[in-house]
């Protein structure tokens, strides 16, 4: 067993200064830390709370408002790299997408086949999945039409 | 007159055999007279895939999953642009390609760390070229860093082989193997990179549009699924 005492109070930061509201890891009984929301309500209520009363011993105003910036920063920078992360993965299914489209497209027979090279080549450009569907249908038909005569 | 080329190599996964006849036809659609070779296995060869390559090399290929290591000093061409066979020429700019070598004997295009999967190996280095495109001179220097890269990549594979400093997780990567080699050994390669923007030569899939600054891509490079390896012959040695 640790000789170290541990900290009732781990990590706190405002949630809301105005209403006295804070967020914080409390040890509980079993020696693990759970998240707490300790409230005390407005000072003009005059509520008061001992935990609240007790974070504010340990840590007092200024510390508290140091940490809640630096908190809200972390998490300012998470959501742009989530953001980002969920923007690049739209990104490569996008491109996924319109590749699979070009390799299916040139799977037709009638395609491949072909040798009308700039319709080919401006499907392998297509730069939208609509710009293969367009130009294989057209590429489609010139072949069918040149099948039929 | 300078005999200049595209390699492609398929070995392993008839996938990537596949993949290479693909990404060769589109290089015809957009440059017939394009010269183009495969290195790959005898037994997948099919007649019509002359229509497509100029030459088919079968001989003593490794049934390596880098056996592109092994061929390309053994490029039939002046200049070779080794091309992966994941990929899918879209522009007709792929003709001048092998005048952008210039005064050197290899070009790279950029990794791009965003999209891949390591390349920085410490506070001070970092993988920083892609290795699955690249242009470069048929000259005593290149063809000795060619199979130096196959010999470093078998060394780096064996059991015993030892990734300190680095993370162990560079062993799979060839890309590691070609930064070792590049610096720390006296290979005396002239190295530069693909002109600007460098992502229209090798356009791997994950890069952001913006990469291409405007212009258009030449080379789409995409990656084989797992299921479609799955789905493919693997080769056995007979």
């Amino acid at each position: 067993m640790s000789d170290v005492e541990l900290s009732k109070y781990k990590n706190p930061i405002w949630q809301n200064k105005d209403n006295r509201h804070l967020v914080c890891e409390i040890l509980q009984s079993d020696g693990e830390y759970a998240l707490c929301h300790v409230v005390a309500g407005p000072e003009s209520e005059g509520g008061v709370n001992k935990d609240f009363d007790s974070i504010i011993a340990e840590y007092g105003y200024e510390e508290l408002d140091k940490r809640t910036l630096e908190h809200s920063k972390i998490k300012e920078q998470r959501l742009i790299v989530e953001k980002e992360e969920a923007e690049a993965k739209v990104m490569r299914m996008k491109q996924e997408v319109l590749f699979n489209m070009k390799l299916e497209a040139f799977e037709s027979d009638l395609i491949q086949s072909s040798e009308d090279k700039d319709l080919k080549k401006l499907i392998r450009k297509a730069r939208t999945p609509i710009e293969v569907q367009a130009y294989a249908t057209i590429l489609i038909q010139r072949e069918l039409e040149k099948n039929a005569e | 007159m300078q005999n200049n080329g595209y390699v492609y190599v398929a070995s392993v996964n008839k996938a990537y055999y596949n993949a290479a006849k693909i990404s060769a036809q589109s290089l015809l659609d957009f440059y017939p007279e394009a010269k183009i070779s495969l290195f790959t296995h005898a037994e997948w060869v099919e007649d019509s895939d002359y229509d497509i390559f100029d030459q088919i090399i079968t001989d003593k290929i490794p049934n390596h999953i880098r056996a592109k290591l092994w061929a390309l000093s053994q490029t039939p061409y002046d200049i070779t642009l080794y091309i992966d066979c994941d990929t899918m020429i879209q522009h007709e700019d792929i003709s001048n390609v092998f005048d952008l070598i210039g005064n050197n004997d290899i070009l790279f295009t950029r990794n791009r760390p965003y999209n891949a999967q390591i390349t920085k190996l410490s506070d001070t280095e970092e993988m920083i070229y892609h290795c699955g495109l690249f242009l470069y001179r048929n000259n005593e220097k290149t063809k000795t860093l060619m199979d130096n890269w196959y010999k470093g990549y078998l060394e780096q594979t064996a059991p015993d082989w030892n990734s300190d400093p680095y993370p162990y997780q560079v062993r799979k990567w060839d890309t590691f193997t070609m930064w070792k080699l590049l610096n720390k050994t006296e290979h005396g390669v002239r190295v530069g990179d693909f002109p600007q923007p460098d992502a229209r030569w090798n356009f791997v899939i994950g890069y952001r549009p913006s990469e291409l600054q405007g212009t258009e891509t030449v080379i789409f490079h995409y990656t084989i699924t797992v299921d479609e390896l799955s789905r493919n012959e693997i080769y056995n040695i007979k």
